[in-house]
């Protein structure tokens, strides 16, 4: 070739780039925005927490009303009934004020377990497409023309599943506690139990590692979205089924740590110093087994997302 | 700065045991280029290498004096259009590009106003605040040029641009890569198009089933297939007249007539074209054959591109 048959001047290109710059940002604002332009399934898989979050948000206020004695205003007789069915007339209540701070704490984290799986619901629902979409329709060749590097792509794909967990997870739980804080008097919830509130962060954040980490693995691993979907489906049924099959077989209840909701109710029981723990194995193999899914999931996704350019 | 846009030295991309391109050693200069080869010749592949999309199994690829491979620098540097129908449905023409604009490092406000202007450039600025998943394929098509060209890139790479669209949008097409040409932008196209690569550029490079075939101009590569004579075919009144004459001048080897009883056709194989234009004008005063037109069959892109692939099957 002869470089002078071009009758095209050169034009140097002359920008500036900030390479240290992290680039997840656009991807997490972008992933938010097509996430809220399909309004069923976030009406679909909000409302139910949403509802739950208002329901339990009352029912904490009126036991920790009930527990200084009073009826919250508009209950009403029906305080006392409900004072009565949630363990005793409201003298026995104001006289045992400890317990009922308690049983406060209690209800959250039975509230929390409940939630979370509502969290796992969003986080498979709106996590499955991120990467097995980008593999499908070739997007992936969008992003790494541009001066993207991988760990930007995943840190972003990740943020936006992990979002999701949190909305999910973790906002609901504050705000239960922050209503419990509210209606104990003079900050007593806080004062007795307040340690509830970074161990509802920790539980509900590693909660959220783990179920984001397993949904992008299965993601990069499918080559679409509704295979994801129902791969993140099968994941969690087949090794919660399995674990208590061998766990009764084997009779060794630390083959539960297979399953990861599993290891979330013993991990929440033992966090949260549940007065009730029927699963009584090893909180430790539970961390462990955790850990062991988040590394072997991030294991699956940079090795995935390596595979990326082979299209 | 690098001389070249392209060096590449004896590349090879393999896909476990499929070759998608091998031993691939190619120099390409600043300007626009036009990347040809029928399905399967590793088009795709060389585009991903340039772009650093894909990493080179084995040799050396410079794309702008770098490596491409997993380099930020150049990819700010570059815009690339990939063939895969590759669009975020839920976001709007302005969004995609503004999207894209932000992953390139470009403030808010600036890849809005830089979104809109490719968007006008490639004619849908009327349309940057629909959906994706309401447009055609053309305008899906244009959408993606407009991301790689948005951000002002000094090569852009575009993957089968011109597929999808309507005649008046090709045109429309051809006439950006031009004006991006005029504004100093190396363009760097893959196309099964032949007439609009001419259209466009005389600099070609031709691959099949992975190996460069031929690279350079046009003009340059007919020269060099040698082995193939060429034909013209004149058009006279009187073609056995001409046939007579023209079958004792060096180099022609074979007069073939055709054509109706009025006007009829004569083609004309040579291995000396020279000779044959040079005596022509004389033959033809000389026999009164009344000639009507004189024309070369296969001095373009097609017929060397057919030689090409012929000799290379």
């Amino acid at each position: 070739m002869k470089a002078e048959m071009h009758g095209e001047t050169w034009r140097p290109w002359s920008g500036t780039l900030d390479g240290q710059r992290l680039r997840c940002g656009p991807i997490v604002r972008a992933g938010l925005r097509i996430a809220l332009r399909k309004k069923l399934p976030l009406v679909l898989l909000f409302l139910p927490p949403v509802v739950a979050t208002i329901i339990f948000s009352f029912v904490v206020y009126t036991v920790a009303a009930l527990a200084q004695g009073m009826v919250p205003a508009g209950l009403g007789a029906a305080g006392g009934a409900m004072g009565q069915a949630l363990g005793g007339g409201q003298n026995s209540l104001a006289g045992d004020f400890v317990q009922q701070l308690v049983r406060v704490r209690e209800m959250i984290v039975g509230f929390h377990l409940s939630t979370d799986l509502f969290s796992l619901l969003l986080m498979a629902w709106f996590g499955a497409g991120l990467l097995a979409e980008d593999r499908r329709s070739g997007a992936h060749l969008l992003y790494f023309a541009r001066p993207l590097t991988r760990t930007d792509y995943l840190l972003g794909k990740f943020s936006i599943v992990a979002l999701f967990g949190v909305l999910g997870s973790m906002l609901p739980g504050l705000v239960i506690i922050t209503v419990a804080v509210a209606a104990s008097p003079d900050w007593s919830f806080l004062q007795q139990e307040g340690s509830v509130i970074w161990k509802t962060l920790l539980f509900g954040g590693a909660w959220t590692i783990v179920v984001s980490s397993i949904v992008l693995a299965v993601s990069s691993l499918a080559s679409r979205r509704s295979y994801a979907l129902a791969g993140v489906f099968a994941f969690f049924m087949f090794s919660g089924a399995i674990s208590q099959l061998l766990a009764r077989l084997l009779k060794d209840r630390d083959w539960l740590a297979l399953s990861p909701v599993q290891c979330g109710i013993r991990i929440a029981e033992a966090l949260f110093d549940l007065k009730m723990p029927v699963r009584d194995w090893n909180t430790t193999i539970a961390w462990t087994s955790w850990a062991l899914m988040v590394g072997v999931s991030w294991a699956i996704i940079v090795w995935r997302t390596r595979r990326l350019e082979v299209v | 700065m690098s001389e070249h846009l392209v060096q590449a030295t004896d590349v090879a991309r393999f896909y476990g045991d499929v070759v998608g391109v091998c031993d691939l050693s190619v120099t390409i200069p600043r300007g626009t280029v036009g990347l040809l080869g029928p399905n399967g010749a590793g088009k795709s592949t060389f585009l991903k290498l340039l772009v650093g999309e894909l990493k080179p199994s084995r040799g050396q690829i410079e794309v702008l004096g770098e490596t491409p491979f997993s380099n930020p620098r150049l990819h700010a540097r570059l815009g690339f259009c990939p063939q895969q129908d590759a669009l975020w449905e839920e976001l709007t023409a302005l969004e995609f590009v503004e999207f894209l604009l932000r992953l390139s490092g470009f403030e808010a406000a600036t890849a809005r106003s830089k979104g809109l202007q490719a968007l006008e450039r490639v004619q849908l600025a009327d349309v940057a605040h629909r959906r994706l998943k309401g447009f055609s394929k053309g305008m899906r098509q244009r959408t993606r040029i407009a991301q790689a060209i948005a951000h002002q890139p000094e090569l852009v790479v575009l993957d089968e641009p011109l597929t999808g669209l309507d005649p008046l949008a090709r045109h429309a097409t051809l006439e950006l890569f031009r004006n991006l040409g005029n504004e100093g932008t190396s363009v760097v196209f893959s196309t099964h198009v032949l007439h609009e690569v001419e259209a466009l550029t005389q600099n070609v490079v031709l691959l099949h089933r992975g190996r460069l075939l031929a690279g350079g101009e046009i003009a340059g590569i007919r020269t060099l297939l040698d082995r193939h004579p060429r034909r013209y075919t004149i058009q006279a009144r009187d073609p056995r007249l001409l046939a007579r004459e023209l079958v004792s001048l060096d180099g022609v080897e074979t007069v073939k007539f055709s054509g109706s009883k009025d006007t009829s056709v004569l083609t004309v194989e040579t291995r000396l074209p020279d000779v044959l234009l040079r005596e022509l004008p004389g033959i033809a005063a000389r026999t009164r054959a009344g000639i009507g037109s004189l024309e070369s069959r296969d001095e373009g892109l097609e017929a060397v591109f057919d030689y090409l692939m012929g000799g290379a099957a």
